[in-house]
């Protein structure tokens, strides 16, 4: 129910993955935020197979370690169904008709961090053993409405991405004053998967702890 | 659960509609739980020698005369009178609603906007009790959970409002004017709404200490860090 | 995957032990005070529900346009309580092992795997190519014993698609089910049930039925 904001951070010239993250890292613990462990948010993909007629679907299974029963399936309309997170196994039961895309599963790994009411992540994406980016999250906990906290939560990521950060991410800006849901956070995250599984790798494939 | 004998009574082939055991299991849960509830709450009034009610000892009373009735006690239409004009104060931002899930005294839900709720508990016409939390929190104040109304928020920002607006609370108190003193606390608490939103009067900037501007003044409502104000 | 999988796998209930009977609403009153008595939560009224379930199917194509075995799958919502979650469910074929067929089994067996969904369901399986092949009403009585769950429910014909509210009554009987969900290889549970079935009787007679050999009468 909290408002969240994912931005792609540019690897800085002459630097790859891990450093990357280390220095983002270190920049959000100077600002005196605490480490309160890992989180990962991944994605696997189910194709439908339904004969030459039928157009291929997708179906974009998304886990997100902050909701840790439940499973989202994305569909390419933008519909979101929340699940349990036994739906995975259902997905499997649909084999023939939807099955698992090989080497397709793609995650967003590394450090959460709390400051206040505010909670950073910072994850190395990867397809595979291959380095795909980095994607920082920020959530502002007590509010649901982008547009009353939107400026608020841009004072504080200036603090530490820099003054890149200037507009809100566009699924949030599309409805910005409306409450904020889990629903948005699996969104924001398939759009910048999807969006880094085009671009190749940048930087030489690090492994990430 | 069984009950002895009486267990035999859910036995009984023959369907009769009058559920018997049932009304027997309920009614016996119920004295058996009020036989505990008596029993706590007779050690916990027994170690507290602070006494508030008139019919303690009589070097009290004689100290303490009582000057006629008093503003805890007024009739209960008043206070509904007192919440509905409330309820009509700021339509559009806050709605109230009452409850009064603990005999006579009564509870106020607030919600102000998309901004934030709040708990009052009122005695008589006086706010004893402000608690403010998210929208998100939970809110489920009524007979089975009355816990909620004395937890905290789980959120810094919401700690810190409480905190404000518990201060606010003594400095409106007025016995003399309770109905005043409760709608000036609403008319304060009211610019709560735009928390998140409205830069520090002072510093011009939106966070402080990773904070909101928490502080709004009494006179004029304007908002100020914790940190910013005189 | 191979993460997630595994967190979730000791805790999956994958196989359904059932058996099935009926009973004439005449003598239903008597089962339910039956069964208020030897089920758990005596004190309380058995659990209602009133459900309205939708059955979809969806046919997978292979390489070179082989036809798969068509996959059915099952939507539920309640209707006293639309607020809550729905109910999506697979349930695969009785197994061999649990038929008429092998009768050192106590109980009927299938694969059975149960999810709750927010309420875009519908919009869901039809945008994933699934259509509707029949839907119907149930309401009726839930009892639990242990880990067993036992329903006594009136199934209702759907009379115009969609609308839950004009439904008619298939039959002038109930149907008893009694089942239990369990990880694979616990195949002693059905030996409870069948105690319990036998308790039952001459009320109801729970049965292993298998409802192909039914179809193909």
């Amino acid at each position: 129910m909290h408002n969240l904001s994912v931005y792609q951070w540019p690897l800085p010239e002459g630097k790859n993955g891990q450093q990357a993250v280390e220095i983002l890292q270190k920049r959000v613990e100077q600002l005196g935020a605490t480490k309160t462990g890992t989180f990962c948010v991944d994605c696997e993909t189910y194709q439908s197979s339904l004969g030459p007629n039928a157009p291929t679907k997708n179906v974009f299974l998304v886990h997100n370690t902050e909701h840790p029963a439940t499973t989202f399936a994305v569909l390419e309309s933008g519909l979101v169904l929340v699940a349990d997170s036994l739906l995975d196994i259902f997905m499997l039961k649909l084999n023939g008709a939807y099955n698992l895309k090989k080497n397709a599963n793609i995650e967003s790994k590394g450090q959460r961090y709390e400051q206040m009411d505010f909670v950073i992540k910072i994850g190395s994406v990867s397809i595979g053993p291959s380095f795909k980016g980095i994607l920082v999250e920020v959530e502002y906990q007590p509010c649901d409405i982008p547009a009353s906290c939107f400026d608020l939560m841009r004072e504080f990521m200036q603090g530490f991405i820099g003054p890149s950060v200037q507009l809100p991410p566009q699924l949030v800006a599309a409805k910005i004053a409306e409450p904020y849901t889990p629903k948005d956070t699996v969104q924001q995250y398939l759009d910048h998967f999807n969006s880094l599984r085009r671009t190749t790798a940048a930087g030489p494939p690090t492994r990430m702890q | 659960m069984s009950l002895g004998n009486t267990g035999l009574l859910n036995q009984d082939p023959v369907h009769d509609r009058a559920p018997l055991y049932g009304q027997l299991l309920h009614t016996y849960k119920w004295s058996d739980k009020l036989h505990e509830y008596a029993g706590v709450a007779s050690s916990i009034l027994s170690s507290n020698t602070l006494k508030r009610s008139t019919t303690m000892s009589s070097i009290a009373t004689k100290r303490l005369r009582r000057p006629g009735p008093t503003i805890h006690a007024v009739p209960q239409h008043n206070v509904d009178s007192l919440v509905s004009s409330l309820a009509l104060l700021f339509p559009q931002e806050m709605t109230v609603q009452l409850i009064r899930p603990m005999g006579s005294s009564a509870i106020l839900k607030i919600t102000l906007g998309q901004t934030l709720r709040a708990v009052v508990v009122l005695r008589s016409l006086i706010i004893e009790w402000v608690v403010v939390k998210a929208i998100s929190e939970d809110h489920h104040v009524d007979d089975h959970k009355p816990e909620t109304v004395w937890s905290s928020s789980r959120y810094k920002v919401f700690q810190k409002v409480t905190d404000h607006a518990n201060s606010a609370m003594l400095h409106f108190y007025s016995p003399n004017m309770p109905e005043l003193a409760v709608k000036s606390f609403m008319t304060w608490f009211r610019s709560y709404n735009t928390l998140f939103s409205h830069p520090c009067q002072r510093c011009g900037r939106l966070l402080s200490d990773n904070l909101p501007p928490t502080w709004r003044d009494f006179r004029n409502t304007t908002a100020y860090h914790e940190n910013c104000r005189q | 995957m191979a993460e997630s999988l595994s967190s979730v796998l000791p805790i999956l209930p994958a196989k359904e032990y059932y058996l099935q009977g009926s009973i004439h609403d005449a003598a239903k009153d008597i089962l339910l005070h039956r069964l208020r008595g030897l089920c758990d939560c005596t004190e309380s009224e058995p659990e209602s529900f009133h459900d309205h379930e939708m059955v979809y199917v969806i046919r997978g194509v292979g390489i070179g346009g082989v036809q798969q075995m068509p996959i059915t799958v099952r939507a539920s919502q309640s209707l006293e309580h639309p607020e809550e979650p729905w109910h999506l469910r697979y349930v695969g074929n009785p197994e061999a092992s649990g038929t008429g067929v092998d009768r050192s089994k106590s109980a009927m067996v299938r694969t059975c795997i149960d999810v709750g969904t927010s309420d875009d369901l519908i919009i869901f399986l039809q945008e994933l190519g699934f259509r509707l092949d029949f839907e119907y009403v149930t309401k009726g009585y839930m009892f639990r014993k242990g880990r067993m769950k036992v329903t006594v429910s009136k199934v209702f014909r759907v009379v115009q698609p969609g609308k839950t509210d004009s439904i008619e009554p298939m039959s002038l009987s109930c149907l008893v089910e009694l089942s239990l969900t369990a990880p694979a290889g616990q195949d002693a549970v059905a030996d409870d049930m069948k105690t319990f079935a036998e308790q039952l009787k001459p009320l109801v007679q729970l049965e292993k039925i298998d409802t192909r050999r039914l179809q193909s009468i």
